[in-house]
């Protein structure tokens, strides 16, 4: 964008975040009840306890399942994105023409009204998680000022690889229509090697072994490991490295993608 | 006998329509085909750590699964569709149409659309409890059999209640699009035999929201783990839900007006 300074982007995305807030507002009861159905990972945490009952599974107790499973509610709910479903529908209603017709890049459009979400779902949820932690027996957290700064980071990269995976699948739509299909199967992968079926560590060691250096981890996992205090030093270096090269590759992916979407886009003039 | 020859000539609609669309008809089957396997790969799992899920074996749970499959087959075959439809024809007044034709409305507005590839999952669903069935080395007798199919209509006629009270809240929230998501969830739960959850959990998915009639009960027909107690407590509570559910359907239709008007 030439011609717009960082103030002004900054001014931009504070008047397009107040809109989103304002509309979800508007329709809160409805917006409680879609954060409420995110609430898989409790039907996990259920089976895995009942399986703890006689004894740890590898090094989880049961307390360390609550603790684990708390966060990944917290995690799914701080990091939902259905950008690829607006992208799909835009796209192939041709709404996204008047999109771009706006002075900004529609992405921004769709980003914020996403960050506004996050705000709301934070404000809401944040302070029931701290009681649910404090209340139940058995939860606990590696809590200190350095790991509470990592997880904030890592749950800012979760949500961004969550972001821009999805954005460059609902792009797809430019020339399939089955784009939303495809992040279903993505979808798939997640549940699987992101550690909301079982937390990485009880997967088998083969899975393990591959599942440790792929996104999906990046998407969910990652920061409940750093809070529960189980990545040494180096696996954190690691880790926020493959985080950072996951980032930037999907980055320009996505880039990419949006560049020849539009190109192709105009080409048959919706 | 006329209600029967209109659900045929539904029926037949909705497959014609359905048979435009070939290349979605094709990836929606092989996305169920995707869902079944993820369940059952997630399932092993567990078992990689522990040699029973509450109390059930691997072949067990597979029935469990199996069961799973196939009320997903009913639900997103029969009643899903039918759910967005009315919801829709209460929003842009259209509704009125269903109210003035010659038939009980509550039969037109819940069971007039079917999505065809859904019946895939039935199918998969029974092919699955077939399989377990065979590795459990278990032949069912003729009583297990008809207990089972008499539970499995029991558990269609409580699901298709749960759906039609959510249906008929729609008479009050319009967007009630994301209930039925949210059921979803609670539905989710059915993936597992029932004696994993605890407490009052345990007790709102046996009766409230009858998830353990829906997969665990059923499956443990087969396994001859039924007690006679849900027998009785199934028959009484479809009849129950079934009750409340046309009851509360006619009282939104007694209070309901147009959206124009």
């Amino acid at each position: 964008m030439p011609g717009i300074s960082r103030f002004d982007m900054l001014k931009k995305y504070l008047a397009l975040i107040r809109r989103g807030l304002g509309l979800i507002l508007e329709y809160r009861v409805g917006m409680i009840i879609w954060m409420l159905t995110g609430a898989f990972p409790l039907i996990m945490l259920a089976v895995w306890l009942s399986l703890a009952q006689d004894g740890p599974i590898g090094s989880y107790s049961a307390g360390d399942f609550v603790s684990y499973y708390l966060l990944a509610l917290y995690l799914r709910m701080m990091t939902a994105v259905w950008v690829a479903w607006e992208l799909d529908n835009d796209i192939r209603h041709g709404e996204l023409s008047i999109k771009l017709l706006h002075p900004l890049n529609p992405i921004h459009e769709y980003i914020s009204f996403n960050l506004a979400d996050k705000i709301f779902r934070f404000v809401l949820t944040t302070p029931l998680v701290v009681l649910v932690a404090l209340l139940v027996p058995g939860v606990h957290y590696a809590l200190n000022p350095l790991n509470l700064v990592l997880f904030v980071l890592a749950t800012a990269v979760a949500w961004y690889l969550r972001y821009v995976t999805q954005y460059t699948v609902g792009l797809l739509a430019f020339w399939i229509s089955q784009a939303t299909t495809l992040q279903d199967i993505i979808w798939m992968f997640f549940l699987f090697l992101g550690g909301t079926i079982a937390p990485l560590e009880l997967l088998p060691d083969a899975v393990r072994a591959v599942a440790t250096y792929l996104p999906f981890r990046f998407m969910m996992s990652f920061p409940i490991e750093i809070m529960l205090g189980r990545l040494s030093n180096t696996d954190l270096l690691i880790g926020f490295a493959l985080c950072a090269g996951w980032l930037a590759l999907f980055h320009l992916i996505s880039i990419f993608v949006w560049r020849r979407g539009l190109r192709s886009f105009s080409a048959y003039g919706a | 006998m006329r209600y029967f020859n209109l659900l045929g000539i539904f029926y037949r609609f909705s497959f014609l329509k359905e048979l435009e669309y070939r290349v979605n008809f094709l990836t929606n089957v092989v996305m169920s085909f995707f869902w079944m396997a993820w369940g059952i790969l997630s399932a092993t799992i567990f078992f990689q750590h522990r040699a029973t899920v509450g109390d059930w074996t691997y072949n067990e749970v597979l029935m469990v699964i199996g069961l799973f499959s196939l009320f997903t087959g009913v639900i997103e075959a029969f009643f899903r569709p039918n759910v967005s439809n009315i919801i829709e024809q209460i929003r842009d007044g259209t509704f009125d149409f269903v109210l003035i034709k010659p038939v009980n409305a509550q039969f037109l507005a819940s069971l007039r659309l079917i999505v065809v590839w859904r019946l895939f999952d039935i199918f998969a669903g029974l092919a699955i409890i077939v399989y377990a069935l065979k590795q459990l080395s278990l032949v069912p007798t003729l009583a297990q059999v008809f207990t089972f199919a008499a539970m499995l209509a029991l558990g269609a006629v409580m699901v298709y209640s749960l759906w039609l009270v959510m249906v008929t809240l729609a008479f009050w929230f319009i967007k009630i699009d994301n209930l039925a998501e949210l059921f979803g969830v609670v539905y989710d739960a059915g993936r597992f035999p029932i004696s994993v959850y605890r407490g009052w959990l345990r007790a709102l998915l046996t009766f409230v929201i009858p998830i353990a009639f829906i997969t665990t009960i059923p499956a443990a027909v087969l396994l001859g783990r039924l007690e006679n107690v849900d027998l009785a407590w199934g028959v009484t509570l479809a009849a129950l839900l079934f009750l409340i559910s046309n009851r509360f359907w006619n009282f939104a239709i007694r209070n309901y007006s147009s959206a124009s008007s």
